[in-house]
């Protein structure tokens, strides 16, 4: 007897739509103070500004998320159920 | 040295490539093999975003302030994180809608209104103009330094410049020949550009080349690496400054200029036009969200080194920081490199102003123009055969007035500000449709008066706090507009309004133009109603991703036209080729043989009315369909009937679910009354049947030995007596198992009467033992009470405690042996209560007898062998009377050794009544 040696998936992954968001509010975190005052204050680390150092890691370090997310799920996906279930927060 | 002729040239050679790899576009999107239909061509065209803002106006900013050049393009950056959910919603309502431009969209969303499109293109127009100067204003410089290489001055003052001698007057005309070309060349219902798409992307490649080839020559040619050239800025107290955000007003700044950001990236009306009108395919969208920040990030990575080496090498009062990007190369004796960036600005600009000026060319077509004449009767628009001709020119029109509205900007302002001051000005006017955008798709609440409202307040406001203060500083309006306010009047001061200081002019504007924006938008909306149109057209927008978005709202057009009004209608805007193709195509979709067909129907006059809205806009398109269909749309009623059918269905079906819920509850609640009533009917029937048969024993020998007696007159007389005497007792008994049922059956019932008083428990038992002294006597069976020497108070009922007692002992006498037998009765005192037991030397009980010796009619000992010693009801009833009292009733036995018979009565105050205290003992509370 031959077992896939992982564990059982019982909840649905979250979707796409709720990764990207959570990227984006860990883009506001990351971008913005408090975060960006510890890191605001001047100052260099191996040569290079603090300030623009730790921008641009930041920086490349969401667009890889994001490119693992996108990509991560594949071409699919445009007219899944995800799509048919009406969920506009917006609405009323 | 870079002849002029040079430079022009190569421009005009670039200009053509462009020109013909939109030709080419343009051609394979009608051989149906589009150019353009892949992910990576449509993240570069977003990336149209970065523009000579980008290309020098960075560098001059990092100059000035560090790293505050950055949050430009961290906001877009973040808003591509939410592109799969904002973007992809706009596209598809685009899709369905036959969207063309950001005017469109809003005035489509709040339905259909011709005045809010219009208002949305002219603050466009008045909002975009700075914008278009600064490339303008970009172009003209580099080319008038490049002339002048290798010696570049401070640029000339552009104002000072006679008009004809003006290089951005020349850079103007030809920007708008272009745009003309690119965007204007025929009139398409779906109004996509591939060709000029196609060109955007190259424009982007190439503006990207360029800038890293200018980063990767200052910083590893002219540095040692970016470890090099940092280590070195460390010494320039003017640089290292700029390591740092700043103080606190500075991070209000970057907070407002990331936000800024954020908006501009979707409403900017170019932005509109590549990433929602120029899409051609959903899926797109999913590898820009990360191509395009990317792109940013490519682009932005040498702004700082080229910043601060421009700063170490150029004396900062010759060169302008906005040209170092050209300088450095120039400087270094680098031609082709100097022709290559300025290619690359060059790239930057015309790509700006090409998407733009077309993006605001539809509008100010469909939205400004076209509605107005329409409404002038004697031009007879309503009546002339072929108007795409007219459309076209007035599209032409309008891009000339935009460049040059740019130029005229460029004029006036001169060299007041730097480019990326001139570019935040723009910014913050597109951020005014941001509220009504967004809001548009997710709030169905929102109404035309709230985005009318919203709109003019926040553009008001712009205008006061930003654009009318920048002609203030150049000189066309008095300076004591910005010193001391309007009419004088210290509170409107446009930079420091109603007092707030502190804030750089952009952030300013953008809290108090939001927040009258923002606010009059939420309000307006909650206190207005909507019309029915507005009511359809929020449905289909917000619910866009619905099944039955795709319909496009024919299901509430109730009108009736004609095929051939129709067509005719359609090929007046769009020209007879395409009006033959699109419905064509429609019939063959649809099935149908529209020239057998008469009459369209609903969806025919709304797939009319979208190829129209995709020529002159949603709005004139509607008008124009009204003018050959007879009909209306139904009534506000009706819309919200066909609206709230899909959710009443659903609520009808979840208050079946409920109910059906409520039932299967009320079923198993009867079923378990039921099967109570049929245990208590069995119960019932149990107890009478056991009742009658106890009743029949006595019975039958009480009339078995009458019947002898009868029978037999001359019986002896001492038998006859014996026979008598059994009657009698068994008549006693027989009253007696009747007078025990009618007590229980009262006891059950709750019929009784209580007489609570304070009594001796030691009086009831004496009184108790009294009465059944007879019986031991009778058996001679041996008796002994104890009892404390003090009186022992008790509130309870007298009576039927010592019916208890009675029928105990009587229980205890009779199953005692005659001669031997021993009853003892003990009462035990205690603060909680008192217990009485009465124990016998009797056979004793069985221990499964014992947990039902308490019910009725349940006697140990065989009743088929042995006489049954009592009615079987003495201890029910005992324990009835127990339990009313509150108290409780065991026994304990082991067989052979006899049984004792306990109760306990808990001590209670007075007052209480006894059925409601049950089982409530107070400890201590006895009374006297």
């Amino acid at each position: 007897m031959t077992r896939p040696n992982r564990p059982l998936r019982i909840a649905r992954p979250s979707g796409m739509r709720e990764r990207l968001v959570a990227v984006f509010m860990l883009g506001l975190a990351l971008f913005n103070p408090p975060l960006l005052a510890v890191f605001g204050k001047g100052g260099t680390v191996g040569g290079l500004p603090v300030l623009f150092l730790y921008l641009f890691v930041a920086w490349i370090g969401l667009i890889v998320l994001l490119a693992a997310i996108i990509e991560g799920h594949g071409e699919e996906g445009t007219e899944k159920p995800d799509d048919l279930v009406p969920r506009d927060g917006g609405d009323g | 040295m870079l002849q002029g002729w040079v430079v022009i040239g190569v421009s005009f050679a670039y200009l053509c490539l462009l020109f013909a790899i939109a030709y080419y576009g343009d051609k394979r999107a009608d051989q149906r093999r589009s150019l353009i239909a892949n992910p990576f061509i449509y993240a570069l065209s977003i990336a149209v975003y970065c523009t000579s803002w980008t290309f020098y106006g960075s560098v001059g900013r990092a100059a000035e302030s560090g790293m505050h050049f950055l949050p430009i393009y961290l906001g877009p950056t973040l808003m591509a994180a939410l592109w799969w959910i904002v973007l992809r919603k706009m596209v598809r309502i685009s899709k369905v809608n036959r969207i063309t431009s950001i005017a469109d969209f809003i005035s489509a969303r709040y339905g259909k209104s011709q005045t809010l499109g219009g208002l949305v293109t002219i603050i466009a127009v008045v909002g975009i103009m700075p914008y278009i100067s600064l490339q303008l204003k970009a172009i003209s410089t580099t080319f008038t330094v490049l002339l002048h290489y290798p010696q570049f001055e401070v640029a000339p003052d552009l104002v000072a410049v006679p008009i004809l001698a003006d290089t951005a007057l020349y850079v103007a005309l030809v920007l708008a020949a272009f745009s003309i070309l690119f965007g204007t060349r025929h009139i398409d219902a779906s109004e996509h550009h591939e060709g000029m798409v196609a060109a955007i992307a190259f424009e982007s490649v190439i503006k990207l080349l360029a800038f890293v080839a200018v980063g990767v020559f200052v910083t590893y040619g002219l540095f040692g690496g970016f470890g090099d050239l940092f280590t070195r800025a460390m010494d320039h107290p003017d640089i290292v400054r700029l390591f740092a955000v700043g103080d606190a007003a500075e991070y209000g700044g970057w907070i407002a200029l990331t936000l800024l950001a954020m908006a501009a990236i979707i409403c900017l009306p170019r932005q509109f036009q590549v990433s929602v009108v120029e899409n051609v395919d959903e899926n797109h969208i999913r590898k820009a969200v990360w191509l395009f920040p990317l792109y940013l990030l490519v682009i932005n990575i040498f702004v700082l080194p080229i910043a601060f080496a421009g700063m170490m090498l150029f004396d900062p009062s010759e060169v302008n920081p906005d040209i170092f990007v050209l300088a450095l190369p120039m400087a270094n004796q680098s031609e082709t490199l100097a022709l290559f960036v300025f290619l690359g600005g060059l790239s930057a600009g015309t790509s700006m102003v090409i998407v733009e000026t077309i993006a605001l060319s539809t509008m100010v077509c469909n939205d400004l123009v076209m509605p107005v004449l329409l409404r002038i009767p004697w031009l007879g628009l309503q009546k002339l055969k072929d108007v795409s001709k007219l459309l076209l020119s007035i599209r032409r029109w309008t891009i000339v007035l935009v460049v040059f509205l740019g130029y005229l900007y460029v004029r006036l302002i001169g060299e007041s500000f730097a480019l990326v001051t001139i570019g935040l000005v723009s910014f913050a006017a597109a951020a005014q449709f941001a509220p009504a955008l967004i809001g548009g798709i997710f709030w169905k609440g929102a109404t035309q008066r709230g985005a009318m409202w919203g709109l003019s307040a926040g553009f008001v406001v712009w205008l006061y706090t930003l654009l009318l203060p920048s002609f203030a500083r150049s000189g066309w309006l008095p300076e004591s507009f910005i010193e001391q306010g309007l009419f004088g009047i210290e509170l409107l001061r446009p930079y420091q309004l109603f007092g707030l200081t502190g804030l750089d002019p952009v952030t300013h504007s953008l809290i108090w133009s939001m927040m009258a924006n923002l606010g009059c938008y939420v309000m307006v909306s909650l206190l207005t109603q909507h019309t029915a149109i507005e009511r359809i057209q929020a449905a289909l927008f917000v619910d866009v991703f619905r099944p039955s978005g795709e319909g496009g709202g024919s299901q509430f057009w109730r009108g009736t036209a004609t095929v051939a009004d129709l067509y005719a209608l359609v090929a007046r805007f769009v020209g007879q080729e395409r009006a033959e193709r699109a419905f064509s195509s429609y019939s063959q979709e649809h099935n149908v043989d529209l020239r057998t067909l008469r009459d369209a129907d609903a969806q025919l006059v709304n797939f009319a009315e979208r190829l129209l809205g995709g020529a002159i806009g949603a709005a004139s398109a509607r008008v124009m369909v009204a003018s050959v269909a007879k009909g209306e749309i139904v009534g506000l009623q009706e819309v919200m009937e066909i609206l709230d059918e899909a959710s009443q269905v659903i609520a009808y079906s979840q208050k079946l679910e409920a109910k059906s819920r409520e039932l299967e509850a009320a079923t198993t609640e009867l079923r378990a009354a039921n099967e109570r009533l049929k245990e208590l009917d069995r119960m019932k029937d149990d107890f009478i049947s056991t009742v009658t048969h106890e009743l029949r024993t006595p019975l039958t020998s009480i009339r078995s030995f009458t019947e002898i007696l009868h029978d037999n007159p001359d019986l002896e007389a001492a038998q006859r007596e014996e026979f008598l005497s059994i009657v009698i007792r068994e008549s006693e008994r027989l009253t007696r198992l009747i007078n025990q049922v009618l007590d229980l059956a009262k006891m059950e019932s709750g019929n009784i009467r209580w007489s609570m008083a304070v009594v001796d428990v030691r009086d009831v038992i004496r009184d108790a033992v009294a009465a059944t002294g007879q019986l031991f006597k009778d058996k001679q069976v041996n008796l002994k009470v104890t009892a404390p020497d003090q009186p022992v108070p008790l509130w309870t009922d007298g009576d039927r405690l010592m019916q208890v007692v009675i029928n105990l002992l009587s229980n205890a006498v009779k199953f005692s042996e005659p001669g031997t037998g021993l009853v003892s009765v003990t009462l035990d005192v205690r603060a909680s209560g008192i217990t009485v037991s009465v124990r016998d030397n009797g056979p004793g009980i069985p221990y499964w007898a014992q947990s039902r010796i308490f019910e009725k009619f349940q006697q140990v000992g065989d009743t088929m062998t042995a006489k049954p010693q009592g009615t079987g009801l003495g201890l029910a009833i005992c324990k009835s009377i127990v339990l009313r009292l509150g108290g409780s009733i065991w026994v304990e036995s082991e067989p052979g050794r006899g049984a004792a018979f306990c109760f306990f009565i808990p001590a209670r105050p007075v007052e209480d009544e006894p059925a409601e205290a049950a089982g409530r003992a107070e400890p201590g509370g006895v009374a006297e």
